[in-house]
């Protein structure tokens, strides 16, 4: 009895196929309806001002809405093993300011300065991850520490001056395009497309996503997830420097207060992407929609040049609006599949 | 009188309940049986207002109701414990046992705590819970959290009380106390719907059995004159075998695992024992005496303070799991499959294929999906998983093919040495059987060398061939059962006799 | 268990002594000109006053909430009246923006026995609680850079007045637009009571030119980030219209430059006239640059001298006037072309204040 009912699950899983099915599991994917959310605001604002179609807008959009993507990788690479990241935008600011001070306090070459900028994101995401497993600390409360820790060290080095003499070979990357596309998009697209396919088929990928499902069932089937955790937080520092010094290609002067807003960012657009709050889960093509619908809502708001003393509260309608596409999903998705097992 | 008549229930893909009628009297024990799947919870929670039912309909006193939440049920005296523990952790044990009736115990708008905890006590003293009232219930052991949610349904008069295994938590002594409660809720008329997987319960206590197989009705019988093996073979659709596993035969010269004198402050101290190559070795023992702990030690999941560990005759340097596995391959089969075993939000795929992504890769170093995919298939067939197919969550998968699940990873990484704990927790009869067959095929057809930790004393004997006994984290004694060559194994009596021995 | 603690031990001493090395090495080259950290506060407070014998019971500090490029210009006037008056200022600036913070930090000075306050309130009417009790036992206290809410107890506020200045700033806009077009009005956080009063200065000065609108108001700069992105935003909105845009605080001015210096640089053709506030290197460059026509210059020097002798003042026993508090520190309205002068403008703006401060402001 038992046999055959396996084989003939087996036979409806090889039989998958077909629009219906293919619809099915396009419904089941979470990141769907972040994707389908974009695409009609993005229809709704093209028909509700002329100026939204326009080049220059819609290569600050896509501008804004890559620097956006790498901030909420940082965060996103350490939700994904069940962690968080306090201080990201620490970490940015203080890369911001390390990048600022080599080109414009020491005078040296961008192929100076932006390599040992990447390398104190990197070792402040190192530190992180360090402390976590070595202490045995809560993420929350460690990068709460060093959240105050390269917050102190922003303001030390720069005392809140900024520094602008960057060179200009430097914000090519920031401000030029190929095609109309900012290089700093395709820059992100690229990034996602290898991460997305760093999580299907790399070991590391899947290490990192097991450890993000259950830890400790990770850990006792051969995964070191102490390494995982700490290679997580590396990245993180890694993406947290990487949107830094994006920022100070585009801005040509580098901000100390650059990052200070990144913390709801990067959880906004982490989450509404599909990266699961508790850990396991990440969406590539999600993060990459909902860094454009963010972008596109703010953008939006100032096209429709709503009242600004309320504009916080249009933005809040706007994104429940735009988030609650996933209730429909899961509705749809609930109807059109029940799993075998509620039956027993 | 509550009847349930030709009530039908399907799922996308799956009919889950096919034409059941089914009749409670008030003053029954009516015990509900069946293997995992077999429609019990469908039927459960279609009487508690859960589910509607697609077709047919249920009477209560004659009178046709329809319940569209567990509310209506409850309205109507209807009242469900659980599998799953539902309790406040953080509230005392009166709080929780007043949970859902707190308004009622209002004067002038403020809660009478003193009333409350009397009559919670009252109730506390019924399912014999030895715990004050105003004690929090989050250091309480599972047994009494058990307790509480039947303290809690007996507080609300039910007339119909349904219980989805509702021992699987307690004690031996409990169970007991549980059993004669019921039978008292018996003579005050109280319908009682009684699931278990524990047959012996079912004969102790139930007056009727009604056997679920694959959404259909079997029957219902009086208990009176009926056996085990009867109900057994109503529930499976043949005769249940009695497991005879028979002599295995070990490769006697070889030793597979060798601990030296392990040490470890405060636990352990001077412990040694071997593993012979194509061993069934049981650690016997109850929880807390040494058995998971020694294991994690051999898995490096713990440190030792001194001795040594040796696998295939050489010593070992082993710190966690993925020493464990990759440079001696040795699996640990975790007894807590929930928390520990697996990630139950990922697929079967998943699950089976984590310990050996690295062996799946192509020379530029990708993961075969493919491969995978046949990988998992291939486990889910050898050890007959039920599901729609590998790409299923395994926290959906019922607890007998999550544990399944669970040990195919293992196979799945060949390895040699299996530390297998409390594989049976929470798993029905018929898959109990068969992962007892799973593991003696293990070692007895593909030499694999096996330590099976249990504190269920007849799966123990039934399995293991050679016991050790474990109790204050020292091994009191050793048992073997496997006979003489050529001897028949020894009787189970015998057995438990000379374990109960050692422990005593 | 027990190796793993001492393991877990050696590991933190470890990295401790790595913090410590590090903040060793960021404090040794900061330590002699930047805020002293709180033992050296007590070393100072220790120190007897020097030279200053009128003033014998006078212990100054200047306290800033966090550190900030418009704290430093401050910090330079602040510099001049001790080296004119031979008193030693304790200057501290804090970790945040927090009144929380500030209520801490200005608490444990009082207690050191410190008894006059030149502030930079973080919230301005959070802070009113503090100075109740400071000056109920005994304190002065001056707001530099903003006032306080009224009713306060600060004796004195001295700081640019942001309607006179914003109503400047955009008469110099519509002055280079040429007297007529269309403003982006761009408004820098809308908690601050002052946004309200630049807005309202703005409106009224547009109201007079019947060719010149605001089509557009952005607000909610909290960060340069965000500027960067709204300004642009609004930009892209009206390109085909605007004429001018404007800004009131130092955030969006700083985004302004940025966002005009790019469009500029990428060829874009419009012609897009732009006013700001402060003296933002970015600022500065972009109207070097002439990207942007001007900006409004306050004066931080002012702010910081002026806001210690009221103190000395009063410390001598000056009594405020009855209607004085708000003391209008001046600005000037730097272009392309003072770009060179107009430090010295605003230094002859305090000197002028100054001659006047004990007679307008002040009776014994």
């Amino acid at each position: 009895m038992a046999q055959s009912k396996v084989e003939h699950s087996v036979r409806q899983d090889r039989e998958a196929g077909g629009i219906g099915s293919a619809l099915r599991s396009v419904f089941r994917r979470s990141d769907t309806s972040v994707v389908i959310a974009t695409v009609i605001l993005f229809v709704l604002f093209s028909f509700s001002n002329t100026s939204f179609l326009t080049p220059f807008n819609l290569f600050n959009v896509s501008r804004t809405a890559a620097l956006y993507v790498f901030v909420a990788l940082g965060q996103a690479i350490v939700i994904v093993t069940g962690g968080m990241n306090l201080s990201l935008g620490a970490i940015g600011g203080l890369t911001v300011v390390v990048a600022g001070w080599c080109m414009d306090t020491m005078g040296w070459s961008p192929w100076i300065g932006v390599p040992l900028a990447m390398l104190t994101g990197t070792l402040c995401g190192m530190f992180n991850g360090f402390i976590i497993i070595k202490s045995k600390l809560n993420s929350f409360i460690v990068t709460l520490a060093s959240l105050f820790i390269f917050t102190g060290l922003v303001q030390g080095i720069s005392q809140g001056f900024p520094y602008s003499n960057i060179p200009r070979d430097f914000t090519i990357l920031g401000r030029n395009d190929f095609l109309g596309v900012p290089y700093v998009f395709l820059f992100a697209v690229a990034v996602l497309t290898a991460l997305a396919y760093v999580f299907k088929f790399r070991v590391v990928g899947r290490r990192i996503l097991a450890t993000g499902g259950n830890l400790e069932a990770a850990r006792l089937s051969g995964i070191r997830t102490d390494n995982i955790v700490f290679l997580s937080h590396t990245l993180s520092g890694v993406f947290a420097a990487t949107a830094g010094l994006l920022w100070v290609s585009r801005m040509g002067s580098a901000q100390p207060s650059t990052g200070t807003d990144w913390l709801i960012i990067s959880f906004a657009v982490a989450i509404i992407g599909g990266t699961a709050l508790n850990g396991g889960e990440f969406s590539a093509l999600g993060i990459l929609a909902s860094a454009i619908m963010l972008t596109l809502i703010k953008n939006g708001l100032i096209m429709l040049n709503v009242n600004v003393y309320f504009e916080q509260t249009f933005l809040g309608v706007i994104v429940l609006l735009a988030v609650s596409v996933e209730s429909i999903r899961v509705a749809l998705s609930n109807r059109t599949k029940r799993t075998k097992t509620d039956a027993s | 009188m509550l009847q349930i008549r030709h009530v039908t229930k399907s799922f996308p893909g799956v009919r889950a309940l096919d034409d059941v009628s089914v009749e409670f009297a008030p003053g029954e024990v009516h015990a509900i049986v069946g293997e995992n799947g077999a429609g019990k919870s469908t039927l459960i929670k279609i009487i508690c207002g859960v589910y509607t039912p697609d077709d047919g309909e249920v009477l209560l006193n004659g009178a046709r109701i329809t319940l569209h939440t567990y509310k209506d049920a409850l309205d109507r005296k209807i009242n469900l414990v659980s599998q799953e523990i539902q309790i406040i952790p953080k509230s005392t044990v009166a709080e929780n046992i007043m949970l859902d009736k707190l308004d009622r115990y209002l004067t002038h708008g403020r809660i009478d705590w003193k009333r409350i905890n009397q009559d919670a006590a009252r109730y506390a003293t019924m399912v014999d819970l030895a715990v004050p009232v105003r004690q929090i219930v989050a250091t309480l052991s599972a047994a009494q959290k058990q307790l509480i949610m039947i303290a809690r349904a007996l507080s609300s008069d039910a007339r119909i009380l349904v219980m989805d295994e509702p021992t699987s938590a307690l004690t031996r002594h409990e169970t007991e106390n549980l059993l004669a409660l019921l039978r008292r809720l018996k003579a005050e008329g109280v319908t009682v719907l009684f699931v278990s997987h524990k047959l012996e319960e079912v004969l102790a206590v139930a007056d009727k059995v009604s056997v679920l197989r694959d959404g259909c009705l079997i029957g219902t019988r009086p208990i009176a004159g009926l056996t085990k093996a009867q109900i057994v073979q109503m529930m499976i659709g043949r005769d249940a075998r009695t497991l005879d596993l028979g002599r295995l035969k070990v490769d006697a010269g070889h030793v597979a695992l060798e601990a030296r004198s392990i040490c470890q402050a405060g636990r352990f101290h001077d412990v040694s024992f071997v593993l012979q190559r194509g061993e069934i070795l049981g650690f016997y023992g109850l929880v807390g005496s040494g058995r998971t702990e020694l294991a994690q030690i051999l898995i490096g999941e713990a440190r030792k303070d001194s001795g040594e560990v040796l696998i295939n005759d050489k010593p070992t340097h082993i710190h966690s799991m993925a020493d464990s596995l990759f440079k001696y391959r040795m699996g640990y089969v975790s007894e807590n499959r929930k928390e520990k075993g697996l990630i139950l939000s990922a697929s079967i795929k998943t699950n089976v294929a984590i310990t050996i992504w690295n062996r799946l890769r192509d020379r530029l170093g990708s993961i075969q999906l493919a491969a995978e995919t046949t990988a998992a298939r291939k486990l889910m067939h050898a050890l007959e998983i039920r599901a729609t197919g590998p790409s299923q969550v395994v926290g959906s998968l019922s607890g007998g093919n999550q544990q399944k699940v669970s040990i195919a990873k293992w196979l799945a990484a060949q390895c040699d040495i299996l530390i297998i704990d409390e594989p049976t927790i929470g798993v029905d009869i018929g898959a109990k059987e068969y992962i007892h067959q799973l593991i003696w095929n293990l070692a007895s057809r593909e030499g694999k060398s096996i330590i099976l930790i249990s504190s269920d004393m007849p799966e123990i004997i039934n399995v293991a061939r050679r016991i050790l006994v474990f109790k204050d984290f020292k091994i009191v004694g050793e048992v073997r059962n496997n006979g003489e060559e050529g001897a028949p194994v020894r009787g189970y009596e015998e057995v438990s006799q000379e374990i109960g021995q050692y422990l005593a | 268990m027990k190796q793993q603690h001492a393991r877990l031990f050696s590991w933190m001493m470890l990295v401790s002594l790595m913090m410590t090395m590090i903040l060793a090495a960021c404090a040794v080259p900061d330590a002699a000109p930047v805020a002293p950290v709180a033992g050296d506060a007590a070393a100072t407070a220790a120190a007897p006053a020097e030279a200053a014998a009128p003033a014998s019971n006078f212990k100054p500090v200047w306290y800033a909430p966090a550190p900030h490029p418009y704290y430093e210009d401050v910090r330079k006037g602040v510099e001049a009246f001790e080296a004119d008056t031979g008193i030693a200022v304790e200057k501290q600036i804090g970790p945040d923006w927090t009144q929380d913070s500030q209520n801490q930090r200005m608490e444990a000075l009082a207690a050191q026995g410190f008894n006059a306050f030149s502030v930079y309130p973080a919230d301005a009417s959070g802070a009113n609680g503090l100075y109740e009790e400071l000056t109920a036992a005994g304190a002065n206290i001056v707001n530099f850079g903003t006032s306080t809410a009224q009713p306060t107890t600060a004796s004195f506020a001295v700081a640019t007045d942001v309607k006179v200045a914003a109503m400047r700033a955009a008469e110099e806009l519509i002055a280079a637009m040429g007297g007529k077009g269309n403003i982006i009005n761009v408004l820098e956080v809308l908690e601050d009571p002052n946004t309200a009063l630049r807005k309202q200065g703005i409106e009224e000065v547009v109201a007079k030119y019947p060719d010149v609108t605001i089509i557009q108001e952005v607000a909610g700069m909290t960060s340069v980030e965000t500027a960067v992105q709204k300004v642009g935003d609004a930009l892209s909105a009206n390109i085909d219209k605007v004429d001018g845009i404007i800004a009131t605080g130092y955030t969006p001015s700083v985004a302004i430059a940025q966002v005009l210096s790019e469009y500029k640089e990428k060829g874009g053709e419009r012609v897009i006239h732009a006013v700001g506030i402060d003296t933002d290197e970015v600022v500065m460059q972009a109207i070097a640059n002439g990207v942007m026509d001007g900006t409004i210059v306050q004066n931080p020097y002012g702010h910081g001298y002026l806001s210690l002798l009221l103190l000395q003042y009063m410390a001598e026993g000056y009594k405020p006037k009855a209607d004085a508090y708000f003391v209008d520190a001046g600005f000037a309205f730097a272009t392309k072309d003072n770009l060179e002068t107009y430090s010295e403008d605003i230094l002859a703006v305090t000197e002028q204040i100054k001659a006047e401060l004990l007679d307008k402001y002040l009776e014994k």
